[in-house]
């Protein structure tokens, strides 16, 4: 369990970093907590030749309210999730996700940005950052880009991530429009990913869903938006909606996860049981 | 089996609560595990291990590996030759056919972990480049991974046949007989998961030999230092004076620490071929697959038993999945440990017993906390619910009509010497409030609630021993323990002794016991243990035998100690030896006229100066006792659990946990408590968390901490204890095993009430929310409510 | 090779280390190098804790952690909390409660401990139970930490009331 050699490169120049990264020829991985990567090379599942270590660009970190958006920084780590109480003000899914992210420790290191980058199926932000319509802003040597946060994941595992590039930070909306959240996560009693996690966010005029969004982590290869879900909860009365019964659309057209824990069957159930969940306190929030 | 009692009426230490003393260096962060320790020009290693779980080797190509810089040196059976041991077990029941167990892989491996190269390095770094770059072509063979077919399938190993390595029977009364005359009868299967042990320190070896004497000293993480020194003497053909274990802190054993593994053999070995200390430590991932699971057994019963509910006979037939070698112990628990047991506390008129011993390509397995005990009372306990369900009669109740009451009680090869079975059912459905948790459970169900009360009642046998009895039951050891008190010329006392702690607290209760009986403060006692150049002879710690067997060792040694003092004492005082009463560290002479005292350290002082001294008597205030034990005894208690099933997601939460314990004479009550502690935490592990899964191919599923679950602060609940006090006639102490008891009965007990909760006949371990959601969607299938 | 040096401050001790290994993970070089033994290694795909610190004031599971990536920051270790000769009160709850049993993991349970105190000094049990949920221990059954973080907290907490 000791990881093979590896250059180590840090530096606080964004494009300095990006200048190494373009060099490497695709040999170079960004380390930030390192608690996706660290575990990888340790397992010598992951054999780069040069780590580049990104934690002290400033332009990386930090969480910053404009006019029309909050930018989180891509280092920004769980923990700094967990205790901000001014993102918690618009958005508390925030720390109720971070809560639930492994253990203290690891909330300590880990970042936003890393679990972004390696899109694993149990990935709580991804799917957060999917039912805020948040965008993945993306940057190389040759310039930046953006990315809907629902458009990330190409292919399940794979995401749009070049390896030239590196995640400067997500753009989620402020919310002006008083959208509540609701989020439920069964961990694994080992690793404490998500056997299945749904994140909601909805917002309702008079008692109506005028909008909501959904989406799984932990349930498929990767985290997706409930689309079935969603479209049948639109433009219902809050108050006559059978959630235990219409949260089994969750995974409608979805291939479900199996492994020794737990099976499709059980996986796709308890992932409605979350859904319903997460549904509840969210539709709470909106009665107010 | 009676032996002498001490006094009670002077306990002064004995029954204290006593904080530990060897709490402030760990404190400090001044443990010191085996991996701590560094020598001069020590070089590390590591082993390439097979990936499958059975196949033929059919090239090991090391070129690479050995190009890498730092690389000392790489051991497989061939460049090991004749120095490629077998690895013996230590305890084989009956006629067992053992199949070759080499240090390194000859020509097959034979499950996914099997070593096949030692690769010695200069460094961690390299030892796993190394390993990387060694090359193995394998012919693959089918696996066996399942007991209840390993005999059906091809051998593993020429020399057992079907995988059979070996049969028991264990037979009490016609079953057959009371099966006719009973009113009814029940069959269940029962597994018991397979488990990891995981101490949280891994294991780890540091060998080193001095050139000049070609003495090799083994830093091991060891539950069994004299025992480890045998068995590396004997496997490697050294002279046994030429080897000195020292187990400095051990980082949590639970019964994984107890065996000969072939790292143990392989490092020493290295250690003497390339003249440097050789440092092993096991990663995590890897004890998965090197250190030896525990459990693993698939059992078959019937029950005869009548309407009232009273037990006619059992019978008993157990598939023992012992791995892919028999390790040290292997054979011995489930066999003599479990099936011996398997009646419980109950009165079982008629036994009819039978194991399997069967081989199969998985890890081996052997002794994990309880070795066969937890087994046994997941039998019993199972089956008396079973029966109690079937009736629709209270389990408690049941459980009253069929327990021991009269002591001694036989119970398989052996006996329950004392014990409060009756009572612990009291004490713990009082404590817990049983009736009232019925009736609350009666209304939870009325909103449609799951709440289910689990008993568990259990009783268990250990300090084994005599010795002379050992070998009736294949036992290549002995059952005592060593104790050995060395009074320095001011009083002040250095105690060793051959037990060997891995978290149990030695070095207070032992002082607790030595500083009562010599009548001197408990500050004024070192414990030593450890090391076998320090420490004369010794067995070690494992069976809940601390305490009753090493300890009594302690209580005689100082009595020897105390003898001897007042000999010299009555001397100095002019007085008979008989006139000399000792009490609170002074000796006083009570011949009328005659005012004279003396303190134990002016008698320590004179007895090392030798100027005036008794007769016969020689200089200096040091002896040794080694004690074997009468008999073994049998702690019990019940243990009684309230769980709420949430049905919508399988998930089981404790509401309430009552231990009842009696393991008799209580050293340190508060160590006491901490083993019921760690042992229901197991337990709760293994019924509730803890399996070891494998694919049909042999492919360790649960290879690391990610995937096997232990228990977190999180999911153990608060556990509320109490202790019930049946001294033991078998030692002088009065004391009973306690490490073993919580896991034993925790399992049980929690099965017991989800089965409750759910009105199911059974379902197996570990209970994960999937587990029990999936039981309750095919009891609703099946046209039953909850 | 690493040609930078690496700078450690180990509890207020300094070092310079050379010519480090950019992939040797911090806890190999606290415990190889430094001979900082307290910090224990229980796992490899950080579940267990044992290997626990603080690093800049945050705990972190040091087998996690390069040790390039620790340069110039300040570690804190179990071996550091005590004054002197005495315990620190944190410690001195473990000890009466029975917290310590095999003692393997107690260096990481202390820091995680130690992190809870310093944001919460009136934990709940539960509190207590989701700070120390990255530490496992197999002894005790995690119920002595427990009572001794919930004692030390009432300690510490009615120290600073007096003062």
């Amino acid at each position: 369990m000791i990881p093979e050699t590896f250059e180590y490169k840090r530096s606080s120049d964004l494009d300095q970093t990006l200048g190494y990264l373009a060099d490497s020829s695709g040999e170079a991985v960004l380390l930030a907590g390192g608690h996706s990567l660290i575990p990888q090379l340790k397992l010598r599942s992951h054999s780069p030749k040069l780590l580049l270590d990104i934690t002290d660009i400033i332009e990386l970190s930090g969480i910053e309210f404009t006019e029309g958006s909050i930018r989180i920084g891509a280092t920004t780590r769980h923990c700094e999730l967990l205790s901000h109480a001014e993102l918690h003000r618009e958005w508390p899914i925030f720390q109720e996700i971070a809560k639930k992210i492994g253990d203290v420790q690891i909330r300590n290191r880990g970042t936003i940005g890393g679990s972004i980058a390696c899109t694993r199926p149990t990935n709580e932000w991804l799917a957060c950052l999917m039912v805020l319509d948040a965008t993945i802003e993306l940057q190389s040597r040759t310039g930046r880009r953006s990315v809907a946060a629902n458009d990330w994941v190409t292919n399940h595992s794979t995401n749009v991530l070049r390896l030239d590039e590196l995640i400067v930070a997500v753009v989620i909306p402020r919310n002006s429009t008083n959208i509540k959240c609701g989020y439920a996560k069964l961990p694994h009693p080992a690793s404490g990913a998500a056997v299945a996690a749904v994140v909601t966010v909805a917002s309702a005029q008079r008692g109506i869903i005028n909008c909501v969004r959904i989406a799984a982590t932990g349930v498929s290869a990767s985290p997706f938006r409930a689309s079935i879900l969603e479209e049948a909860l639109s433009g219902l009365p809050i108050d006559e909606i059978d959630i235990n019964e219409i949260t089994n659309l969750l995974t409608n057209g979805v291939l479900v996860l199996q492994d020794s824990y737990a099976s499709a069957t059980y996986r796709e159930h308890i992932a409605a049981v979350q859904a319903s969940r997460s549904l509840s306190v969210c539709f709470n929030r909106l009665r107010g | 089996m009676k032996t002498e009692q001490r006094d009670a009426t002077t306990n002064r230490y004995i029954g204290d609560s006593s904080i530990r003393s060897e709490d402030p260096r760990f404190l400090r962060g001044e443990g010191n595990y085996v991996d701590n320790i560094k020598l001069p020009s020590m070089a590390f290693s590591g082993l390439v291990r097979s990936s499958h779980a059975h196949a033929r080797i059919v090239s090991i190509d090391l070129e690479k590996a050995l190009e890498l810089p730092g690389v000392i040196a790489i051991l497989t059976a061939s460049s090991l030759g004749p120095n490629n041991a077998l690895v013996h077990p230590n305890w084989l029941v009956g006629d067992i056919s053992v199949p070759n167990h080499y240090l390194l892989a000859r020509d097959k491996v034979h499950y996914v972990g099997d070593a096949i190269a030692f690769v010695i390095a200069e460094s961690r770094e390299v030892v796993e480049d190394a390993k990387a770059l060694v090359r193995v072509r394998y012919e693959l063979l089918n696996a066996i991974i399942d007991e209840r077919t390993a005999s059906q399938m091809p051998s593993i190993h020429e020399n057992v046949a079907q995988n059979l390595a070996g049969v028991f029977d264990l037979n009490n009364g016609d079953y057959d007989a009371a099966k006719i005359e009973a009113d009814h009868s029940l069959q269940l299967t029962l597994k018991n998961n397979r488990l990891i042990p995981s101490p949280i320190e891994p294991r780890a070896l540091l060998a080193s030999v001095e050139t000049s004497t070609g003495k090799t000293t083994l830093h091991i993480s060891t539950q069994v230092p004299h025992l480890h020194k045998r068995w590396i003497a004997e496997t490697l053909g050294w002279s046994e004076n030429k080897i000195r274990i020292i187990s400095p802190d051990i980082g949590g054993g639970f019964g994984a620490k107890m065996h000969l593994y072939v790292e143990d053999l392989l490092v020493c070995i290295a250690a003497k071929k390339l003249k440097r200390p050789i440092k092993w430590t096991e990663t995590r991932s890897e004890s998965h697959l090197s250190t030896h699971h525990g459990r693993a057994h698939t059992q078959e019963i019937e029950v005869a038993f009548n309407k009232d509910g009273l037990l006619l006979g059992m019978s008993v037939y157990i598939y023992a999945n012992l791995g892919a070698y028999i390790s040290n112990m292997a054979t011995g628990i489930p066999t003599v440990n479990c099936l011996g047991y398997a009646s419980g506390t109950y009165n079982v008129p008629a036994f009819k017993g039978h194991v399997d011993l069967l081989l199969t390509n998985t890890v081996p397995v052997d002794a994990y906390r309880g070795a066969g005990r937890p087994e046994a009372a997941y039998i019993a306990e199972r089956v008396i619910d079973r029966v109690a369900r079937y009736l629709k009669l209270d389990p408690l109740e049941v459980r009253r009509k069929n327990i021991v009451q009269h002591f001694p009680a036989k119970v398989g090869l052996g006996e329950y010497d004392s014990g409060s079975f009756y009572e612990a059912l009291d004490s713990a459905s009082n404590f817990i409030g049983y009736k009232n948790w019925r009736q609350q459970q009666a209304e939870a169900k009325r909103s449609d609630r799951l709440i289910g009360i689990g008993i568990s009642s259990y009783s268990e046998v250990c300090g084994v021993g005599p010795s002379w009895l050992m070998p009736f039951v294949g036992f290549d050891r002995g059952g005592y323990e060593s104790a050995q008190i060395r009074v320095h010329p001011d009083g002040k006392v250095t105690f060793a002794t051959g037990s060997m702690p891995q978290g149990q607290g030695h070095a207070t209760s032992y002082a607790q016991i030595v500083a009562t009986e010599l009548c001197i403060p408990f500050e004024h006692v070192e414990v030593k243990y450890g090391d076998t150049d320090l420490v004369p002879i010794g067995i070690g710690t494992y069976n809940s035998r601390s305490m009753a067997v090493g300890g009594s060792a302690a209580y005689y040694c100082a009595q020897k100690i105390v003898k001897k003092a007042t000999n010299i004492a009555a001397l100095l005082m002019e007085s008979e030896p008989s006139d000399v009463i000792y009490s609170e560290g002074v000796f006083q002479s009570i011949v009328p006229g005659v005012n004279k005292h003396i303190t134990f350290a002016d008698v320590a002082r004179v007895a090392s100066r030798g100027h005036t001294l008794p007769p016969g008597e020689q200089p200096g205030l040091e002896e040794t006792f080694i004690y074997d034990p009468a008999g073994m005894s049998s702690p019990n208690g019940c243990h009684i659990v309230v769980i709420e099933v949430e049905p919508q997601t399988g998930a089981v939460t404790i509401l309430e946990y009552v231990a009842v314990d009696d393991a008799g004479t209580l050293i340190n009550p508060m160590l006491a408590e901490g083993q019921i502690h760690g042992g229901v935490a197991q337990g709760i592990g293994q019924a509730m968390l803890e399996e070891v899964v494998y694919t049909d191919d042999g492919q360790l599923l649960s290879s690391s901490l990610q995937e096997y679950a232990l228990p977190k602060s999180t999911s153990i609940p608060w556990i509320q204890g109490s202790f019930l006090s049946t001294p033991t006639a078998t030692n002088p102490l009065g004391a009973k095993g306690i490490g073993e008891a919580g896991c034993i009965g925790a399992p049980p007990a929690i099965v017991n009430a989800v089965c409750d909760a759910l009105s199911l006949d059974h379902i197996d371990m570990p209970l994960t929310p999937p587990r029990i959601w999936q039981a309750i969607q095919e009891a609703e299938i099946g046209g039953g409510s909850l | 090779m690493n040609n930078e040096p690496t700078r450690l401050d180990v509890d207020g001790k300094i070092t310079v280390l050379l010519g480090v290994e950019p992939r040797k993970l911090l806890v190999y070089t606290l415990r190889d190098d430094l001979d900082v033994t307290s910090v224990n290694i229980g796992c490899d795909t950080s579940q267990c804790g044992a290997c626990t610190v603080e690093i800049e004031g945050e705990s972190v599971k040091s087998c996690n952690v390069l040790t390039v990536q620790a340069h110039d920051a300040k570690i804190s270790t179990a071996a550091g909390l005590a004054i002197g000769q005495a315990l620190n009160d944190l410690q001195k709850a473990f000890q009466n409660n029975h917290a310590v049993q095999c003692g393997y993991c107690t260096p990481g349970m202390l820091i995680s401990a130690k992190a809870l105190l310093r944001d919460n000094d009136t934990p709940s049990e539960n509190d207590v139970r989701e700070a120390l949920k990255g530490n496992l221990c197999r002894c005790t059954g995690y119920q002595n930490i427990v009572k001794a973080v919930l004692e030390a907290a009432s300690t510490m907490h009615s120290n600073t009331r007096t003062v």
